[in-house]
């Protein structure tokens, strides 16, 4: 598939993941899509990126991150100890 | 290499091996002979899966838990509201007579007229054992696979007697060379081969066939969300996860904190550890089940999952 | 006229078990998460099987990322594949969607730039998709509350694109379709009056709520975290209208879960718009003098 659309989805997924990246962009919206290696037409239009969607769709993304992460280990075993019969107290 | 001719203390380790390996053999004859498909058993009856789990006055005890929550019957003790629902006079009565045309299920109205008026709660549910309600929980877990049947306990039966024929025919021929060749060490050997028949005896007719034991275990997998909220049910039977969990869990899943009255309800002494071979249904395992954890979720990476739904589409 | 085989379930979700299995006359399927069971013990698995041996069972995907342009992963095309070969649901779904790309995992559903190019590695990854599981997939639109960047087509002819490149069903997410209309300003009536009716084989109906945006404004959130509102149903009503076809509705709620009774009222509603949608479908079209 398209190397170009390929590269745009990444820059999109950093700019959705990464506060830093987004606050980069904002700065210098141009200057950083040549960078990812963007077309001079994707970059261009990203210049008219709807910025409020994207703030709110990347906060949107990073609570169902938190959401998904994995319970540690030590959670995970008091998950388990917490069904015995002599562990109830580790609820 | 006649295993016969093996000194004493070899014999014994050799008896050892042997007798696991007729219980392996056992129980792998009973799987595979009760694990037939026998049709879909209905999935959204509490009291089908609490029979299951742990026999007539396990249901009895969980319909009835269901009916406290649910204010149609009330617990009194002494004549004074209950403030000791464990105590040994805690009786059940009827709040409203005509509740009992209100309930959908048999085995719930039967409860409620069981305690039409104040009947202590644990002479009175025993007196329920083998009423008509729980007769056709029994006949249908039993057309289900679920429980053994007249088939299946003929079958056990007799496996039981030949493996048990076996262990105890080794033991009594070595014995038997081992007197004739004037060795009298035979007490452990003899004392070995009971304990190997008694743990065939014991373990060969558990309460539930395979498929019952699958089954249950499929109920529980799918309950096992409910188990870990457990502490969050709240009283007052708004909803039947209360009865679920009881049901595919037994009565000590349910907090006595939220749920008082189900010290009350709690059998008084351990429950049978699975009939051996007589009638069947009278007695349950109350097994502690399997944990199937939900806290991992499996490979979140991506859009979803982990047993939270889709999530929306957020972004 | 298929009112007759027009079925509503909802998503099985195990705080709701209790419920379900209690109210399984009034619930005709039930859409199970399909990753939730990618990785689950042998058990669990068989629980589910246990589960739809009852109720008709659909899956549904929420990470392979099909839209993307990047090819879907192997491993976990076949993680699908395995499990629609143990459970054998009626059919499976997934969304027009990335969610991860170059290494980056994105965490949920994002919206690719909607162009010909996003159209083409969509219907690529489609024949992935069925090649390795055995069965194509009904594809779902999905809200977004950025406007894709780099978008040269409206989201109306991207997905009609991609269904007639990749000949696949479409589920037809109505509360996306309304959480973009409002968010996006366009008519979710006229979107759905866009989309080929001979397509939707299945539609999801949930509940969302208005945020604030960083400007003062509002826009709609698709959370399944709310009660489906009417213009919901307005649109299911007018998509019953129009399909040719049977349809799956499924009402999707992933948390803050009310009362059983207000659910299966949602789907009761549901089953209502389902109904006056076909009655107008099937009422005769006036002569013209």
């Amino acid at each position: 598939m398209s190397s170009s659309s390929t590269r745009l989805e990444t820059f999109l997924a950093r700019l959705y993941v990464d506060a830093h990246a987004r606050a980069n962009f904002k700065a210098n919206p141009r200057a950083e899509a040549k960078k990812a290696g963007l077309s001079d037409y994707e970059s261009a239009t990203l210049e008219n990126l709807d910025w409020i969607g994207l703030e709110m769709a990347a906060r949107s993304f990073a609570k169902k991150r938190h959401l998904k992460r994995r319970p540690t280990w030590f959670a995970a075993l008091k998950t388990r100890l917490s069904h015995l019969r002599f562990f109830r107290f580790v609820r | 290499m006649n295993p016969f001719d093996l000194r004493g203390p070899e014999f014994l380790v050799f008896y050892i091996f042997f007798s696991w390996l007729v219980i392996v053999g056992l129980t792998l004859l009973r799987r595979l002979s009760e694990n037939r498909d026998t049709g879909k058993p209905p999935i959204d009856d509490p009291y089908f899966v609490a029979f299951l789990r742990g026999g007539e006055g396990e249901a009895l005890r969980v319909a009835t838990l269901s009916l406290i929550d649910r204010g149609l019957l009330t617990l009194k003790s002494s004549g004074t509201s209950a403030l000791l629902p464990g105590s040994a006079d805690s009786r059940l009565e009827l709040v409203d007579l005509a509740a009992i045309e209100t309930v959908k299920r048999p085995i719930e109205k039967r409860i409620l007229e069981a305690f039409k008026t104040a009947q202590p709660i644990h002479s009175t549910l025993a007196s329920l054992e083998g009423c008509t309600a729980c007769f056709d929980y029994a006949v249908n877990l039993e057309k289900f696979g679920l429980l053994p049947d007249e088939e299946v306990r003929k079958a056990r039966l007799l496996r039981v007697a030949m493996a048990i024929g076996i262990l105890l025919g080794v033991a009594a021929v070595k014995i038997f060379i081992a007197l004739s060749r004037g060795r009298t060490n035979i007490l452990f050997l003899i004392i070995l081969s009971g304990l190997a028949a008694f743990v065939v005896f014991r373990t060969s007719n558990p309460f539930r066939t395979v498929r019952g034991e699958k089954f249950l275990e499929d109920v529980k997998s799918l309950f096992s969300s409910l188990r870990q909220r457990a502490s969050s049910l709240r009283p007052g039977g708004a909803t039947s996860d209360l009865i679920w969990l009881a049901s595919a869990y037994g009565l000590a899943e349910v907090s006595p904190i939220l749920f008082p009255s189900v010290i009350a309800l709690r059998p008084r002494r351990p429950p049978g550890l699975g009939s051996s071979g007589s009638s069947g249904w009278g007695s349950g395992n109350s097994s502690c089940g399997t944990s199937s954890s939900c806290g991992g979720g499996g490979g979140c990476g991506g859009g979803g999952g982990c047993g939270g739904g889709c999530g929306g589409c957020g972004g | 006229m298929n009112s007759l085989t027009d079925r509503v379930g909802l998503g099985w979700r195990p705080d709701l078990a209790a419920g379900i299995l209690e109210h399984l006359d009034a619930i005709d399927l039930l859409e199970v998460i399909a990753d939730d069971f990618f990785s689950a013990p042998r058990g669990q698995v068989r629980a589910l099987k246990t589960l739809a041996a009852q109720i008709p069972v659909v899956f549904h995907g929420v990470s392979l990322g099909l839209a993307s342009s990047a090819p879907v992963e192997t491993k976990r095309l076949d993680q699908m594949a395995r499990l629609m070969d143990q459970v054998r649901p009626e059919f499976w779904s997934e969304h027009l969607a990335f969610v991860r790309a170059g290494g980056i995992e994105i965490g949920h559903l994002a919206a690719p730039p909607r162009n010909s190019s996003t159209v083409d590695a969509a219907a690529a990854n489609l024949y992935r998709a069925q090649t390795a599981v055995g069965a194509k997939p009904l594809v779902e639109n999905i809200a977004t509350l950025i406007d894709p960047p780099a978008s040269t087509l409206s989201e109306s002819a991207w997905l009609n694109g991609i269904l007639s490149a990749s000949n696949c069903a479409l589920l037809l997410d109505l509360h996306n379709v309304l959480a973009n209309g409002l968010n996006h300003g366009y008519d979710p009536l006229e979107f759905v009056r866009q989309v080929p009716a001979e397509r939707i084989a299945a539609i999801h109906i949930a509940g969302g709520k208005f945020i604030s945006a960083p400007d003062g404004s509002e826009r709609l959130l698709d959370d399944h975290l709310h009660d489906v509102p009417d213009p919901v149903f307005a649109l299911l009503e007018e998509t019953a209208a129009r399909a040719p076809g049977p349809l799956t509705v499924i009402l999707e709620r992933d948390g803050d879960f009310p009362a059983m009774d207000s659910l299966l009222a949602q789907v009761a509603k549901a089953r209502r718009a389902l109904a006056k949608g076909r009655a107008r479908r099937s009422q005769p079209v006036e002569a013209v003098a």
